[in-house]
């Protein structure tokens, strides 16, 4: 049984990859566009001569030899002791050019470092741990850097040289496993709020609060609030490319990953919920104080937010990773590889903050004049 | 006929008028020349020199005529117009000397009035009416002040002080130096004035008033503020004024760099899910608002004393007085 898929053109034996730019699976080398339900087909024809097979390429035995841990291979019989020697990391071998690839345990897909062949873990994302959906990459590494350069394009404080002396050391094209949960929320929410009258007489200035405990109960819900799966992808990137068109959401299918690297979830749906939780606390918080009008101040005194029929998906978003070097510092961005968002943090030119803040302070101060000398 | 009768009338009652005005000072030397003008509002006011000529000039000083400093004679008919009669001779001369002595140094006219009834003014609109009238003031901006008692017959005392001018309103301001209840002037004078002692409390001001010229005069020249009606800015408030202006133009420019470095940083954790929620699921099935208590605070507001924005018509003086 083939633990690691790969998808040869028919035509010419070359590697078919997912083309971000058109949105279809072409051959690199002949550029032969095929459908996805082509590569199904192709990889059930794949599995089923597997199945006859059953050879693993290498053997356990040789495995061990080699001191490294187990092969992942469906059903496999290995203790996963063994694992835990190395620190967590899998062998595979490559079926175009048999060179020996050592991943990290969550990744997924990948390439091979030699021949640059696409290869997919389907072990990884079969059975309980096979996502729900997948965004598919609409960005190719192209318009990615185009991205970048758009974003940093116009802002202020950006050392001028950045837009040209800037060099993207890596791009790497990733799916991010996340979690999208869905929940109803039922809410109590009270809140303190003060209405202020004030008016004065000829010897005192008089302030009157008077204070009201407003009561709102009510339900809201919550679909698709992404939190992202992964202990490796920093939060504050993942949530700074947010949000995502769900409109073009597909169900899943490896084939998507051809010519991408992936991770599976290494953080479940349970100890993600909290991020998700949180942000759905808040907005219904927000929500309901809206409706608490005809008052000068608000505040929430008490809430009790109580979620019911949650659900989780595992899916798969398309992030660029751009591992940037500028004035021998590192940056790294983030670009969502559906909508082109970016995010990280730019370099700031000192100076120009400096000049910015003198000129904003000088140009109110001589207006100030007037108001003195009047 | 009946006209005709009505216009001689007419005539021989002007005639008798005008001959009283000018028989009245033969008559008693002490009498106020404006005694009868009080009463009679209206009516056009003759030229004061005029008496002067015609009229016994009964103080020892001769007249010294109209001189340069002001548009009115510099007498001691003038400037101490006694008309509710509370002091001598004697006082009202040494008072005089005072007076003079101040025009003579500091180039400031002082007039001390007093008098039994202010004809339904109040005492600021009466004084500084009176000190405009009769055109008091030294020099072209008429600098100078008023001191006004006022006795009445049914008992009631009331002092005011007006003064005029550049000089008269940075010394004689209305915030501090007259402030009726924590100034310098009146807390000298109020205990003398309470007691009956007037001739006392207008001496003692004519001290004041001398020290305080002396102190204006060294401090710096005059000619520097330019104002019409507005209070003069010393060094130390316009430090200040500046010093705030600063510091909000940094607090300003500081807040609005913040903002614009914001931008440059798009890696943040959000803390919101509205993006997510479903359109339309949002329902509030329970609300209540109920009362529970006011609070009420109060603060002292600062006393308003005239400052500069006077009712009366004339926007040029600080002063300050009231009751005793």
């Amino acid at each position: 049984m083939a633990s690691v898929l790969e998808y040869k053109c028919p035509n010419c034996g070359g590697h078919i990859k997912y083309d971000a730019a058109t949105q279809s699976f072409k051959c690199e080398f002949c550029d032969s566009v095929f459908t996805q339900a082509q590569l199904t087909q192709q990889t059930e024809q794949a599995k089923n001569k597997a199945a006859v097979d059953e050879k693993p390429e290498v053997t356990a035995d040789e495995a061990a030899a080699m001191g490294v841990d187990s092969i992942n291979t469906e059903g496999s019989s290995f203790s996963d002791e063994k694992r835990e020697t190395l620190g967590e990391m899998s062998v595979y071998s490559c079926q175009s050019c048999g060179a020996q690839i050592t991943t990290d345990v969550n990744t997924v897909a990948s390439k091979c470092p030699y021949c640059d062949s696409p290869i997919i873990m389907t072990g990884k994302v079969s059975g309980l741990d096979k996502p729900n959906c997948i965004i598919p990459f609409k960005l190719d590494s192209k318009a990615a850097g185009d991205a970048l350069k758009a974003f940093a394009k116009g802002k202020i404080f950006l050392p001028s040289k950045f837009l040209n002396d800037h060099k993207i050391s890596e791009i790497k094209g990733v799916y991010v496993p996340f979690w999208l949960y869905e929940a109803d929320v039922d809410a109590n929410i009270s809140y303190e709020a003060t209405r202020v009258r004030t008016w004065s007489d000829d010897d005192y200035d008089y302030t009157e609060t008077s204070y009201y405990d407003v009561q709102r109960g009510g339900d809201i819900g919550y679909a698709d609030v992404p939190v992202d799966a992964s202990s490796s992808m920093p939060d504050d990137y993942m949530d700074g490319i947010e949000p995502f068109d769900y409109s073009e959401m597909k169900d899943f299918d490896p084939a998507f990953f051809a010519g991408f690297i992936a991770d599976k979830y290494d953080v479940d749906a349970n100890a993600a919920f909290p991020r998700a939780e949180k942000r759905i606390q808040n907005s219904t918080e927000d929500a309901f104080r809206q409706t608490v009008t005809g008052y000068d101040t608000v505040s929430v005194r008490n809430s009790s937010i109580n979620m019911k029929n949650r659900k989780s998906k595992y899916s798969m978003f398309p992030v660029w990773l751009l591992n940037t070097t500028y004035g021998g510092k590192k940056y790294l961005y983030a670009v969502n590889g559906q909508t082109g968002r970016v995010s990280g943090t730019l370099p700031v030119d000192k100076k120009k903050v400096a000049l910015m803040f003198g000129g904003i302070a000088a140009a109110i101060t001589a207006i100030a004049q007037f108001f003195i000398f009047m | 006929m009946k006209k005709i009768i009505s216009v001689l009338a007419a005539i021989l009652l002007v005639l008798t008028m005008s001959t009283g005005v000018l028989a009245a000072p033969a008559a008693d030397e002490t009498t106020a020349p404006f005694a009868e003008y009080a009463a009679n509002e209206g009516e056009p006011v003759p030229l004061l020199g005029a008496e002067n000529e015609t009229g016994d000039s009964v103080d020892t000083d001769s007249s010294e005529g109209t001189d340069e400093g002001s548009l009115i004679d510099f007498t001691i008919e003038n400037y101490v117009v006694d008309d509710a009669n509370l002091f001598t001779d004697t006082e009202r001369e040494t008072m005089f000397g005072a007076i003079k002595a101040i025009r003579e140094n500091h180039k400031f006219d002082i007039v001390i009035h007093t008098t039994s009834s202010m004809n339904g003014k109040g005492p600021q609109d009466y004084s500084e009416n009176f000190f405009n009238t009769y055109e008091y003031g030294y020099g072209e901006d008429r600098d100078g002040l008023i001191v006004m008692l006022c006795i009445t017959d049914s008992g009631s005392r009331d002092i005011y002080i007006a003064a005029h001018g550049a000089v008269g309103k940075r010394v004689f301001d209305s915030g501090y130096t007259l402030d009726f209840d924590n100034g310098p002037v009146f807390g000298k004078m109020l205990p003398l004035l309470r007691n009956g002692e007037y001739y006392e409390a207008e001496m003692d001001f004519l001290e004041i008033a001398d020290d305080l010229l002396t102190l204006n005069e060294n401090r710096g020249s005059s000619d520097d503020y330019d104002y019409d009606g507005d209070s003069e800015r010393s060094t130390k408030d316009i430090f200040l004024s500046e010093v705030i202006a600063v510091a909000a133009a940094c607090v300003i420019a500081l807040v609005i760099v913040l903002m614009l470095k914001r931008t440059m940083k798009t890696n943040r954790i959000q803390r919101s899910a509205e993006n997510y929620e479903k359109p339309g699921s949002m329902r509030v099935t329970y609300s209540d608002e109920r009362f529970i208590r006011t609070d009420v605070s109060r603060s002292a507001k600062p006393k308003d004393n005239d400052k500069g924005g006077s009712d009366s018509s004339d926007g040029d003086f600080s002063g300050g007085g009231g009751s005793f």
